[in-house]
């Protein structure tokens, strides 16, 4: 084994780990505020590779030979924007009704898997009826797809890109978890939502926003999934979505940091299985599960969870 | 004797009962046979439902959507049967699911009372319905499963067909007439096909005197081949064979090429859609070889060329081996219900007793992809070629014809 090989193995673990920490956030945002596993996150994503791929046909016209930078941009950045307002939809005209008249959590988590399969339903017919077919291939500008030769190394660009885009937005979010005024509503929120109600605090809102942020990071990993294995189809959404919630789980789902760190830890499993042990590469979906398993035997709050249920009771 | 009395009377009663109804029996014999009399006429048809089911939406829609084309375009010549009864389609969707596929086979048998089902494509999928088919006695045709299992054990299912162990062969003495005698093999191992059509590979292969490197294999639904692709770079193969779908083989094919591996790729009938490929492996699908059952260059019967004509007219391209199957499996489900569409067969289930009996013993009939006998033990053509295609610039390029 030379070192190359395992440094290149750690570069692709990074990149994909850092591709589910942004996914595993969603769900750890919204577990945090509404103690409710939202089940179509996965679903978000791959609404957000769409939107994507739909805004930047629109904007060159469906010729995907030579797209500029700006216009690459300026279509995620659409896509960002859109897919949060789905999010935002999500809880408004599924969630939000339930949680009012005070339904169990386990009729909410129910409307989670309808919403899943009802954006994955909306989505095959989009694809079938408008864009041509279910399957899509993803074009991006032609400066991610170079490759850096360093010694025995390939580095494709994008692999650098993507875990520094993670946790430059992970910074971020614990700047406004910390230290902003929303940030401080939304840890409230998380400890307490009936005092916070109480004390005058807009918690529609704050959820909501809750809702958008997630949303909004969903679409960032959707592209670099996209990005990363350029065909998008309707239930692509779905395995990366419980693979997400897995590494959010391992991390202590409610934590920021934790749903990171599980993401990480999920990809560099998912990449050292096939790397170092390739006689197992078809099974590596299967050790994704088996580490949360594992994980869950010795810690059950995760990583770096915290007993939200007991801490609250 | 007031019971005496009344005993005649019943007696009357009963036997007065028993020759109005014996008249009535009459008359309704006589009015059947006026009816049919006015069918023949003509003023009456009789409608026969046929079930397609296909998958129309799902991973592999694609190929469903083409297979539609040939089967609309065939039903729209071959609608009414030759004593003026009318064919109707029944369109369901089996999504690529197993459990779509059976609801939708139940649907077509007992609410739409289809007289017989063309589908499902997949072999999965053909197996999925083989015991339902069975039980409720349905001639079912399905066009392109190939996996032996899916007609045997089973009286009703049957396919147009060649079956993988031919495909396999086909590939793996085409590999070793070029001399590419060192092979890797990555199958997907969800599906029936690909498992049935690895193995057939790797049987004829070896027999013919090929070395296999390694066997790997994937998931429907994988988008990280890059394991798979690492192994294969360090062994040196001189040839990969992939019996795996479109939408796995599009990445596949781009994370090979991108990791430097050149060899030639040959996949199965599975990939058998350049557009995709070219989609979603972009310049990486150049070069790419699969076994397929028909090409629109080559037409076996005058049939075949009158229906590349329709088709070209119709659709302003030409047309696949999907949509070529699909008529042809369409066709044997016409031919069985012209022969079984008699006076004899009035209720459904006689109809579809005989037509099951019918498409089984289909003799050298003039379809698409050439003339058709179906062996009535295996329900399989007998003597079905195949053609080899490659891909060059997104579009198919004919290789070779392979008669077995």
């Amino acid at each position: 084994m030379d070192w190359g090989f395992i440094l290149q193995q750690i570069i692709n673990g990074f990149s994909l780990g850092s591709m589910y920490a942004l996914i595993a956030i969603g769900y750890t945002l919204v577990y945090g505020v509404l103690r409710l596993i939202n089940f179509a996150h996965g679903d978000i994503m791959m609404v957000g590779a769409f939107l994507a791929f739909i805004s930047l046909g629109v904007l060159t016209g469906w010729k995907f030979d030579h797209i500029s930078m700006a216009v690459f941009f300026t279509a995620v950045g659409i896509s960002i924007i859109l897919t949060a307002g789905v999010g935002i939809l999500t809880h408004v005209i599924a969630y939000k009704p339930l949680l009012d008249k005070g339904a169990p959590k386990i009729s909410i988590l129910i409307t989670a898997i309808g919403i899943s399969f009802f954006l994955e339903s909306l989505f095959n017919v989009i694809a079938n009826q408008y864009l041509g077919g279910t399957y899509q291939a993803f074009y991006f500008p032609k400066f991610f797809s170079h490759i850096i030769h360093i010694g025995p190394l390939t580095i494709p660009v994008l692999t650098i890109i993507t875990p520094i885009l993670t946790i430059l937005i992970l910074i971020g979010l614990l700047f406004i978890l910390y230290k902003t005024k929303i940030g401080i509503a939304i840890r409230a929120l998380a400890f307490d939502i009936y005092t916070v109600k109480l004390m005058g605090a807009n918690s529609n809102f704050i959820i909501g926003f809750v809702f958008a942020l997630g949303s909004a990071l969903a679409a960032i990993g959707g592209v670099s999934f996209a990005m990363a294995y350029p065909s998008i189809d309707p239930y692509m959404g779905m395995l990366i979505g419980l693979k997400a919630f897995a590494a959010a789980v391992v991390g202590g789902i409610g934590s920021v940091t934790g749903a990171v760190i599980g993401g990480f830890i999920l990809g560099f499993v998912e990449v050292a299985i096939p790397g170092f042990l390739p006689e197992l590469g078809g099974w590596k979906d299967a050790f994704a599960f088996i580490l949360l398993i594992f994980v869950l035997l010795f810690k059950p709050t995760g990583i770096m969870g915290i007993d939200f249920e007991r801490q609250r009771f | 004797m007031k019971k005496k009395f009344l005993k005649a009377g019943l007696i009357v009663l009963a036997g007065a009962l028993f020759i109005t109804g014996c008249n009535k029996k009459e008359q309704k014999t006589k009015q059947i046979t006026q009816k049919q009399e006015t069918q023949t006429k003509s003023t009456k048809i009789k409608i026969i439902r046929i079930g397609i089911l296909q998958p129309l939406t799902g991973p592999i829609a694609s190929f469903g959507q083409k297979t539609l084309d040939g089967i609309n375009l065939i039903h729209s010549k071959y609608s009414t049967l030759p004593n003026g009864d009318k064919i109707k389609l029944v369109i369901a969707d089996d999504q690529f699911d197993k459990i779509q596929t059976v609801n939708g086979y139940k649907r077509l048998v007992s609410d739409d009372n289809v007289a017989a089902v063309e589908g499902p494509l997949a072999s999965s999928m053909s197996l999925a319905i083989k015991r339902f088919a069975d039980n409720s006695k349905t001639p079912t045709v399905t066009q392109i499963a190939t996996n032996p299992r899916v007609t045997i054990e089973t009286k009703y299912v049957s396919r147009t067909c060649f079956t993988d162990p031919f495909q396999g062969k086909v590939a793996a003495t085409y590999a070793l007439e070029h001399n590419l005698n060192k092979a890797v093999v990555v199958f997907d191992m969800k599906q029936d096909y690909s498992v049935g059509l690895a193995k057939a590979f790797e049987k004829e292969y070896k027999k013919g005197g090929g070395k296999l490197l390694k066997i790997l294999f994937i998931n429907t639904g994988d988008k990280d081949f890059n394991a798979q692709v690492a192994q294969i770079k360090r062994v040196h193969p001189k040839f990969v064979y992939t019996p795996i779908y479109a939408p796995e083989e599009g990445l596949f094919l781009r994370q090979l090429r991108a990791a430097g591996v050149k060899v030639p790729v040959m996949g199965g009938d599975g990939i058998a859609d350049p557009g995709l490929l070219k989609k979603l492996a972009g310049s990486a699908a150049n070069g790419v070889m699969y076994t397929d059952h028909f090409d629109a260059l080559k037409a076996p019967t005058p049939l075949s060329a009158q229906f590349i004509k329709d088709f070209k007219a119709k659709y302003n391209r030409e047309p696949s081996a999907f949509a070529a199957t699909g008529a042809d499996a369409y066709l044997v489900i016409y031919n069985a219900a012209k022969e079984c569409d008699t006076p004899a067969n009035k209720s459904l289930s006689s109809l579809k007793q005989c037509m099951a009996t019918a498409i089984r013993h289909t003799k050298h009939l003039e379809a698409v992809t050439g003339y058709l006998t179906i062996n009535p033990k295996t329900g399989t053509p007998v003597n079905k070629p195949a053609v080899i295609e490659k891909i060059v610039d997104g579009k198919t390029q004919f290789v070779e014809l392979v008669k077995p």
